[in-house]
């Protein structure tokens, strides 16, 4: 145990995660026939939303001076309720703080907007396509 | 790191069927193209029975004896008959076609000649490797039948140039899982684990994939976050025939069985992978702000009133387990012709492992160590997962699906710790307790529209 905020001892972190897509899209396919060979054309839209929240909370006991008998206590009896003190400067019972850092926590999205065209023929097996996206 | 393990699974399985009937289905494509042919007759030559292909290309025939018969295939003034199927009873029978149409020269009816049922499975396949205007893998149901595998990750590992790590990420071509992407069923699927871009593939049971497809290069329709494989997860929709499948499993590992098991106290939900807020933040905790504005008294308070479970007790581990229960149902609503799929699964595993964890440097030629520590880590994995999905076909051209996947994926952990911190010349005897839970969940509404007079074919998703 240290006497300052420290993540390597008396530390807890809570972290969440929330991704969300939403997606929403069409293909179409038109099969013709040209100079006596079938020929496809294809096309596409998809509109894809992406949402991402995370939130990181550090907290760490620390003693604010030093505390031999305190320190020494097995696992699970040295942070019982009884064990902590007022936080001040002096004392030598436990402190309980939170860690902060601004990466802790964002917020992230994207918009993605995309069309597609495809034309495949059979004259000599070929295909062209094309893509857009924003 | 390397450890021994030994593990021994003992399988009950049991196959409900409630058909007594053969069956047989397949799906008709075109051999130039590769296109699904709707609309092809199938007849049995024993009986004259039959059917036609719905706008998927797909049929479904029963039939009476389990014996070896011939189906006649015609469609557009073409006859193609397939030879040697054979017909268990009480099983399905997949008969794939590739046709080969009429061409503009050819006169009057043709009929072509007798194959064998293998040969037109495997020409089937070849045609849609042929057509498609990707580098594609494709992994079908008929194969997946075929293979003892339990999980999508067991199924993928089988493809060339693909490799599973941990029995779930998958590394394509050399290129590790953040370079992949996994589609299910044409919607984006997003990472499963909080810390890294991944697809966990053991949560998708193979009893309910109809097909996968790896693509390797870079379509217009479809999305390009990827380097080393897009991966397609296809999911049935409407099975051929009601069935109820249940599987049991249980196994151990002589590093945990018998052994002292060191395990944090948790909620009443920990077996099914949810904490029930035991491991939660006090009711006196508002907001990371609210904490930031609060005195030092009230942050102590809410420091005591944390859950003050630190340590990893030993204890004994029970077995692994695993259940596995998926059923399917064909019928009609409103007369109209619909089907779906149930699945659950529920798996709990326990791990040990025993990490030298060192940090070493060399600086100005001399060699130092930053740290030394032995860490024993016990580790208990529950996957619950359960996937629904019911498909309605409206009429000849028009079908409609939802699906819903939802899935909890929970690391439980414990980390025992000894060593020397030889930069501040500590000895250091501490401890872990991690609790990791992932839930997942994904739903969507489909739509499939073919007009057959101009050819026109319209895929929706929502």
């Amino acid at each position: 145990m240290g006497n300052s905020l420290a993540q390597e001892s008396g530390s807890r972190v809570f972290q969440t995660l929330n991704d969300y897509i939403y997606t929403a899209g069409g293909d179409l396919a038109y099969t013709f026939d040209l100079f006596g060979q079938k020929q496809t054309i294809k096309g596409g839209y998809m509109l894809q939303v992406k949402d991402r929240l995370f939130d990181a909370q550090l907290f760490a006991n620390y003693l604010p001076k030093d505390n031999p008998s305190l320190r020494q206590l097995p696992i699970d009896q040295i942070f019982a309720p009884g064990n902590f003190g007022d936080g001040a400067a002096e004392s030598t019972q436990f402190a309980f703080n939170s860690i902060n850092n601004r990466n802790f926590r964002y917020l992230s999205n994207t918009i993605l907007n995309a069309i597609s065209c495809n034309l495949t023929t059979r004259w000599a097996t070929s295909s062209a396509s094309c893509g857009a996206y924003g | 790191m390397r450890f021994l393990q030994l593990l021994l699974i003992i399988l009950f399985s049991t196959l409900g069927s409630f058909a007594q009937k053969g069956k047989i289905e397949g799906k008709v494509t075109d051999a130039k193209t590769g296109q699904p042919l709707a609309g092809v007759s199938v007849i049995n030559k024993l009986n004259e029975h039959g059917t036609s292909t719905d706008l998927e290309g797909r049929y479904t025939i029963n039939i009476e004896n389990g014996a070896k018969i011939s189906l006649v295939f015609t469609y557009n003034g073409v006859t193609q008959q397939v030879d040697d199927i054979e017909i268990k009873e009480g099983k399905i029978t997949t008969q794939n076609l590739s046709l080969v149409q009429r061409e503009k020269t050819e006169e009057g009816v043709v009929v072509r000649a007798a194959s064998t049922a293998r040969r037109e499975t495997a020409a089937s396949l070849i045609t849609f490797q042929k057509n498609t205007n990707t580098v594609a893998s494709v992994i079908s149901a008929e194969s997946i039948r075929r293979s003892p595998d339990k999980t999508t990750g067991e199924v993928l590992k089988r493809t060339p140039g693909a490799s599973l790590i941990d029995g779930r990420f998958l590394v394509i071509r050399g290129l590790a899982d953040r370079y992949n992407q996994a589609m299910l069923n044409g919607i984006l699927l997003t990472s499963t684990e909080p810390d890294r871009k991944t697809f966990s593939f053991d949560i998708i049971p193979s009893s309910m994939i109809d097909n996968i497809i790896i693509n390797k290069a870079f379509v217009p329709e479809l999305p390009g976050e990827w380097a080393g494989g897009l991966i397609q997860v296809n999911t049935k929709d409407i099975p051929s025939q009601n069935f109820l499948n249940i599987q049991v499993g249980t196994g151990f590992n002589s590093q945990t069985i018998g052994n002292d098991f060191y395990k944090a106290k948790g909620g009443k939900l920990d077996w099914l992978g949810i904490d029930d807020g035991t491991r939660g933040l006090p009711d006196n905790y508002t907001t990371k702000s609210g904490f930031n504005l609060a005195t030092q008294d009230q942050r102590n308070a809410i420091g005591k009133e944390l859950n003050n479970n630190w340590s990893a007790e030993a204890g004994k581990v029970s077995p692994n387990v695993s259940f596995q229960a998926n059923g399917g149902f064909t019928g009609t609503l409103f007369g109209k012709k619909m089907g779906g799929i149930i699945g659950l699964n529920y798996s709990k595993t326990s791990r040990y492992t025993d990490i030298l964890n060192r940090i070493q440097t060399l600086e100005n030629g001399v060699f130092s160590q930053q740290y030394s520590y032995d860490d024993a880590r016990y580790t208990q994995e529950v996957t619950v997962g359960a996937l629904a999905s019911i498909s309605l076909q409206l009429n000849k051209a028009n079908k409609i699906g939802l699906k819903s996947i939802i899935n909890v994926n929970t690391n439980n952990y414990s980390i025992r710790r000894n060593g020397v911190n030889n930069n501040n010349n500590d000895d250091v005897n501490g401890g872990e307790v991690t609790f990791k839970e992932n839930t997942f969940f994904t739903t969507q509404l489909t739509g499939n529209i073919i007009s057959r007079s101009t050819e026109i074919q319209m895929v929706w998703l929502f």
